[in-house]
């Protein structure tokens, strides 16, 4: 088998600039599924802190590490970021849920009424987030100076929490692999309002919900431009997940959606950082729209019901690829149909490079463990053996 | 009675002028059945341009939205015969899910097509599965979940139908976010879909209609 020549630092910055590494960069999203292995319930996970990050190093040496670390740390246990680009109900586990539930999002009610459109066109979307949204959603947080000093403050504890554990794999030559969180107010509006009523907004309202995003969009930019200079990660977590081609129509998605990607992608890159466009369910329809962002700046990140194949041949020399081995796959496959699938997309979406092997969406916390192994496994060998 | 145009604005998404013919109709005298069939025909004809590419999710779920209005100003003026449904589904997020856009999209469509559809709602346990069609005899029944923790719950929950002897008598359609051929043969349920037309379109293939 062929040496390794390089860092998983540069693998990662080679794949960024669409150019082939010694081999294809691994990064499993998520680190849910460390729980099982440190054999403690989710509950226990997800609420204690220490035992989060003890979890995730466990698992890392065990299966012997890989090159980028996803959604590390606190970014998925801590409710309060998740809260600022998906606000609605969090029920987590041990709290809200059993201790082996993990943390889910109750959007039966919504959180944000049609009225309240007017407040953003009016007052912008962090008055709105911090006066009355917050407290909709977490009570003793939000509203007022009290409140809304409450909730910056415990968004301070988090990015103290997030360097922190950033630094520990930074120090070991680990890169991380996003920092910061953020939506454009589509996705946002939508969970606040609830998928279904948005959509009928959307109907129903289309000017006023137009004038909303445009008022919005310049608090969302400013916030996370200070939320990733805070975290000290130029990498930048964008939620993709209502903009799929299977729930939008081409219509909103043009007229709601891609003028507002643009616009926040086009922030993020000048002042030098990498949108991470995380896009959940089947984006097939949309992906040729996604040409108008910037070449060579972005990631995308797929979760298995798009189809990768299809990307890599339309923006393989656009965006650097992500993904996707199947959640389905991880719970239910064995490690040969994994390994397989993995050399299929090492083949095919990383043949000249731009590619990072991924799970689609996260590794599910209920994984097969020997499943994961075999990703891991079958990502830093397979190319270094071929002759 | 004016059938034809008021199956186009619903079918064209014309809200309030749907309701406003749906009402006129029914304070002209009209048969409140015929203005409800005209709006289902409405439905079909949604369905239709759906998969014909001319809509989307969003229109389907508008429709759904308008044909539910439709049948709230209906209902009190139908007679013993009721809706005249065309098919009991029983519907559900599984047990250990508490996700529910995508089961309400799937319910609210069925439900504008004339299926009967009783929706138990999120987090629910097999037995509550096997006691809802053992109540309501309904022959479908749809499972929805969008974690993998779904992919053991459904399992659970056609094996529950098993034990009860009603595996038989009922075709389980499963869908969600994380969906494929490998996940139905898991848990044992006839048919998957990863949308609320194939939803449909598997309901009418299961009641044989």
């Amino acid at each position: 088998m062929k040496a390794e020549t390089m860092t998983p630092q540069e693998r990662f910055e080679t794949v960024l600039k669409l150019k082939k590494p010694d081999r294809v960069p691994v990064c499993p999203l998520g680190m849910l599924f460390s729980a099982q292995y440190a054999g403690i319930t989710m509950a226990e996970y997800y609420n204690d802190l220490d035992n989060t990050l003890a979890a995730q190093r466990q698992v890392f040496d065990a299966l012997g590490g890989w090159d980028i670390i996803g959604l590390s740390g606190p970014v998925m246990t801590d409710p309060y970021p998740l809260m600022t680009i998906f606000p609605n109900r969090i029920k987590r586990p041990g709290i809200d849920l059993p201790d082996d539930a993990i943390m889910q999002y109750d959007e039966s009610e919504p959180v944000m009424s049609v009225e309240d459109y007017d407040i953003i066109i009016q007052k912008g979307w962090n008055h709105f987030f911090y006066d009355q949204l917050l407290p909709r959603i977490l009570p003793g947080y939000g509203g007022g100076l009290w409140g809304t000093g409450k909730a910056v403050l415990r968004l301070m504890s988090f990015a103290r929490d997030f360097k922190k554990d950033a630094h520990y794999w930074e120090d070991r030559g680990i890169p991380v692999l996003i920092g910061i969180l953020t939506a454009i107010p589509y996705e946002i509006f939508s969970t606040a309002r609830t998928f279904s009523q948005f959509t009928l907004d959307l109907f129903r309202h289309p000017e006023k919900v137009k004038a909303a995003m445009d008022a919005a969009m310049p608090d969302v930019i400013s916030q996370v431009l200070k939320g990733a200079k805070a975290l000290g990660v130029p990498r930048v977590f964008v939620a993709g997940e209502r903009g799929a081609g299977d729930v939008t129509s081409p219509k909103q998605f043009e007229t709601f959606y891609l003028p507002y990607l643009i616009q926040l992608v086009d922030a993020l890159v000048k002042e030098d950082m990498v949108p991470l466009l995380h896009c959940d369910s089947n984006w097939d329809r949309n992906l040729p729209l996604l040409k108008e962002l910037p070449q060579g700046k972005c990631i995308l990140d797929l979760d298995s019901a798009t189809d990768i194949f299809k990307a890599k041949d339309l923006l393989g020399d656009h965006m650097c690829l992500m993904g996707d081995v199947p959640a389905s796959l991880f719970k239910l496959g064995t490690p040969e149909e994994v390994s397989d699938y993995c050399k299929k997309l090492i083949d095919e979406v990383g043949r000249d490079g731009g590619y990072i092997l991924s799970s689609g969406c996260t590794v599910p916390y209920n994984a097969k463990y020997e499943n994961l192994k075999a990703m891991i496994e079958t990502g830093k060998t397979y190319e270094l053996s071929k002759g | 009675m004016a059938e034809n145009e008021l199956l186009n604005l619903l079918a064209d998404l014309k809200e309030n002028e749907t309701l406003d013919l749906a009402r006129a109709e029914l304070a002209a005298g009209n048969n409140p059945m015929d203005i409800l069939n005209a709006c289902r025909e409405g439905m079909i004809l949604v369905g239709e341009r759906f998969t014909g590419g001319e809509y989307y999710l969003p229109e389907l779920i508008m429709a759904g939205e308008i044909f539910k209005e439709v049948s709230e100003i209906i209902q009190p003026h139908l007679g013993k015969e009721g809706a005249g449904n065309t098919g009991v589904v029983v519907f559900g997020t599984v047990q250990g899910d508490v996700h529910d856009i995508g089961k309400d999209m799937v319910v609210a469509i069925l439900q504008g097509v004339g299926f009967k559809v009783h929706d138990l709602g999120v987090d629910v346990p097999p037995e509550k599965f096997v006691e809802k069609i053992k109540e309501t005899g309904a022959t479908v029944l749809g499972l929805s979940g969008l974690i993998t923790t779904a992919y053991d719950s459904m399992k659970e929950t056609v094996e529950a139908l098993e034990e009860a002897g009603l595996r038989d008598k009922v075709r389980i359609m499963v869908g969600g976010g994380i969906m494929d051929e490998n996940v139905r043969a898991y848990t044992g349920a006839d048919s998957f879909g990863n949308d609320p037309v194939e939803a449909i379109r598997l309901c009418k293939e299961f009641l044989g209609g």
